[in-house]
C-alpha cells in the first residue's frame, strides 16, 4: 500500500514536473483550420494564460505579414494551469501528412528553430534556422478512417466542426457558374472538353482541367470524395503560375498528373489568371479553362483576384445551405493525439484546450460548429444525413 | 541491450521505409490481378506490352499461395501514351476506346491501382491491397462503386479459374479492338502468353532446320 502511494506520489510529481519545466509541443495539419487555430491560441486564458509570444513565417503576400496564414507558427507562454515557458511549434503541412504524422511514430515535420523565436512576423519570408520533430498533435479536415493513412488507429482525437469549402473557376474560356460531381470527376482526368461544361456542341477545341491540391490535402480529400472521383482516385492536375501560364509540373515536359499546391493560399493567387489565350501544353490548343476547389478563405482570395465562385450541383454556398445538407461540399475537423502523448503531459494538456477552445471561434462560415449543424455525415463519400 | 536498440532501430527504418516509399508514376506497364473478393489481392507487373511473345510465363505459384486458384478471379490490364498514340490492352473486354477523353478514364483507374507499388514498379514487382479497398483489383475491376473505377469506365477483365481469356489491344480514336492472343493461368500458378509450343512440335522444328540446312551443306 505504501509502494502504492509512493508510486502516485512519483507520479503525481512527474507529472508537476512536465509542467512546471515547460517544454515543446509540437503540432502540424490542416492549413483551412490554421486560421481558427490561431485565433483560439492568441486568446488569452483558451491555452495560455495571456496572448502568447508569436513567430511567424511563410504567409502572406510580399511586404505583409503572415498573419494567421503563416505555415509557420511558434506560441510562447505559460499554459493556463501550468507554470514555465511553454512552446507551442506549429506547421501547417495539410491535413493527410498531419494525419501521418500523428499515425506514424517515426515521421517527422519541420518546424521553427526554437532558439531563433523572436516574437516576430516575417510575412513570406521562410525560417531562417529550422528543427525537425516527431508530431504530438494535429488538426484534420477530415476522419482517420477517410484518410490515406487508416492505421496506426490514432485512439485520440475529437470531431470540433465542420470546415466549409467552395468551388471556383479563373477567367478562362468556360464562363459558366454551376459545377456539377460529374463534371469534377471528366476534369480531374485531365482531358475533358469545354462542350461537357458548356453544354455546346461547338466547345470540342479546348479543355477544362483542374489546379488543386497535393496528396498532402484534406480539402483535395473532401473534394475527390464528396464528387465521387474517389479519394485515393490519381488525378491529371495542372497548375498555372500568376500570368496563366501552365506549368512543367516534373521539369520534364509533364503538364498534368498527381501534382498540387501544399498552400491553398498560394493556389488561389493562380486562379485569377486570364487563360483565354494561353497555350495549353498538355492538350494542344490555344486557351483554357481552370476549375478549383479551396477553403473558403481561400476562395475569397481567388475571387479577390478575379476568379468566380461557383455554385454546387446548382446549389450556392451559405452557411445556412451546408447545416441542412443540401450545399455537400464540407468535411468533419478533427484534432488529433498521437498515441505516444502521455495523458497529464503539456501535448495532453494542449490537446485538451484545443478541443474545447477552437470551436468557439469559428465563424459559422468558413468553420461552423457541431451544434449548430442541422445534418451529419460520416464522411466525405457519404451524403449528409439530416437530424 | 545493445541488440534491443538495434533492433528497434532496425524496427524504426523499417517503419520510416514501409511509409516514406513514395507512389510510382504509372509507366505503361502491364498488370495482373487477383482477387477471391475478400481479404487481400495481388497485383503483379507483368512488363510492357511491348516485350511479350508468343510462350512467354510468369510463375506466380508463391504470389498466389493464399488463393484458389480454380475459383480466383484474374485478368489483365495496361496503357500507354505512345508517343501521342493512346494505347490499352486487357483481357476479356474488348470495346473501342471512343477518345482520348475515354482513354484518360482508363488511364486514371490504372494508376491509381499502380501507386501502391511499394518498390520500382516494374516486370516482376507485385503488391498486396485490402480487396475492400477503393483501388484493389476487386474494386477496380469488379465491384466498386465508383465512378472512376476500371470496371465502370471500361469493363470486368476478369475471368475465372484455371483458363485462358482473350486479350486486346486498343487505339483510343474508336477504331476496332484487336485480338492479340491470350493469357492463360495454369493449376501450378503460371501465367503464359500465347501458345506454349509443345516439345514434340518444337522437337520436329529443329529436327527440319537442320535437314535444310544439311541439304543447303551438301548442294554447296
Amino acid at each position: 500500500m505504501k509502494i502504492n502511494k509512493s508510486i502516485l506520489a512519483l507520479a503525481l510529481g512527474l507529472g508537476s514536473l512536465s509542467l512546471a519545466n515547460a517544454g515543446t509541443v509540437y503540432l502540424s495539419g490542416s492549413t483551412a483550420l490554421r486560421g481558427s487555430v490561431y485565433t483560439a491560441i492568441r486568446t488569452a486564458g483558451v491555452v495560455f494564460t495571456a496572448v502568447p509570444s508569436t513567430t511567424l513565417y511563410d504567409g502572406g503576400s510580399a511586404g505583409n505579414n503572415a498573419g494567421s496564414g503563416a505555415n509557420y507558427m511558434a506560441f510562447q507562454g505559460t499554459l493556463v494551469g501550468g507554470s514555465g515557458t511553454t512552446t507551442l511549434l506549429c506547421h501547417w503541412s495539410g491535413s493527410e501528412e498531419g494525419i501521418k504524422d500523428v499515425a506514424v511514430p517515426a515521421t517527422s515535420e519541420t518546424f521553427i528553430d526554437p532558439s531563433t523565436l523572436d516574437g516576430a512576423d516575417h510575412g513570406t519570408n521562410q525560417p531562417t534556422t529550422v528543427s525537425h520533430s516527431a508530431i504530438e498533435l494535429c488538426f484534420a479536415d477530415n476522419a482517420q478512417s477517410f484518410s490515406k493513412t487508416k492505421t496506426p488507429v490514432v485512439t485520440g482525437n475529437s470531431k470540433i466542426g465542420v470546415i466549409t469549402f467552395k468551388w471556383v473557376r479563373n477567367p478562362g474560356l468556360w464562363t459558366g457558374t454551376n459545377i456539377t460531381f460529374a463534371q469534377i470527376r471528366a476534369a480531374l482526368d485531365g482531358f475533358c472538353k469545354r462542350a461537357v461544361f458548356s453544354g455546346s456542341l461547338s466547345d470540342t477545341n479546348d479543355y477544362v482541367y483542374v489546379s488543386g491540391r497535393s496528396s498532402l490535402s484534406g480539402t483535395r480529400v473532401n473534394a475527390f470524395g464528396t464528387s465521387g472521383y474517389g479519394i485515393g482516385t490519381l488525378p491529371n492536375q495542372i497548375e498555372i503560375n500568376s500570368g496563366g501560364v501552365m506549368q512543367d509540373l516534373d521539369g520534364a515536359g509533364t503538364y498534368a498528373g498527381d501534382f498540387g499546391y501544399s498552400s491553398g493560399g498560394t493556389l488561389a493567387k493562380t486562379l485569377g489568371a486570364n487563360t483565354t489565350a494561353s497555350s495549353d501544353l498538355w492538350n494542344g490548343a490555344t486557351g483554357f479553362s481552370v476549375v478549383s476547389y479551396l477553403s473558403v478563405g481561400d476562395a475569397a482570395t481567388a475571387i479577390g483576384l478575379g476568379a468566380v465562385e461557383l455554385t454546387v450541383n446548382g446549389v450556392p454556398f451559405s452557411a445556412a445551405n451546408v447545416k441542412e445538407g443540401t450545399y455537400d461540399f464540407w468535411g468533419n475537423a478533427y484534432v488529433f493525439k498521437a498515441n505516444a502523448v502521455v495523458n497529464g503531459s503539456e501535448a495532453d494538456t494542449v490537446y485538451g484546450k484545443l478541443v474545447v477552445g477552437v470551436p468557439p471561434t469559428f465563424n459559422g462560415v468558413n468553420a461552423i460548429k457541431l451544434t449548430d449543424m442541422h445534418c451529419t455525415r460520416t464522411g466525405p463519400t457519404s451524403d449528409p444525413a439530416h437530424n | 541491450m545493445k541488440n534491443i536498440i538495434k533492433k528497434s532501430a532496425m524496427v524504426v527504418t523499417a517503419m520510416v521505409t514501409a511509409v516514406s516509399a513514395g507512389a510510382f508514376t504509372y509507366n505503361g506497364d502491364l498488370l495482373v490481378g487477383f482477387t477471391k473478393q475478400s481479404g487481400s489481392d495481388v497485383i503483379y507487373d507483368i512488363g510492357p506490352a511491348s516485350a511479350l511473345y508468343e510462350g512467354k510465363q510468369w510463375n506466380l505459384n508463391s504470389a498466389l499461395s493464399g488463393f484458389n486458384l480454380n475459383t480466383v478471379y484474374w485478368g489483365v490490364i495496361g496503357d500507354k501514351n505512345l508517343a501521342g498514340t493512346r494505347a490499352a490492352w486487357n483481357t476479356t473486354v474488348g470495346l473501342s476506346v471512343s477518345s482520348t477523353a475515354a482513354w484518360g478514364k482508363l488511364d486514371t483507374a490504372t494508376k491509381s491501382i499502380y501507386q501502391n507499388f511499394t518498390v520500382s514498379g516494374t516486370e516482376g514487382d507485385l503488391f498486396s491491397i485490402l480487396a475492400s479497398d477503393d483501388n484493389s483489383w476487386n474494386s477496380q475491376t469488379i465491384v466498386g462503386s465508383l465512378a472512376t473505377q476500371f470496371h465502370n469506365v471500361y469493363g470486368d477483365p476478369n475471368v475465372q479459374g484455371t483458363t485462358s481469356a482473350s486479350f486486346y489491344s486498343e487505339v483510343a480514336n474508336n477504331s476496332a479492338p484487336t485480338q492479340l492472343s491470350n493469357f492463360a493461368l495454369d493449376s501450378g500458378g503460371v501465367l503464359t502468353y500465347g501458345v506454349v509450343p509443345e516439345p514434340t512440335s518444337a522437337a520436329l522444328l529443329g529436327l527440319g532446320s537442320l535437314v535444310i540446312l544439311f541439304r543447303r551443306s551438301s548442294k554447296n
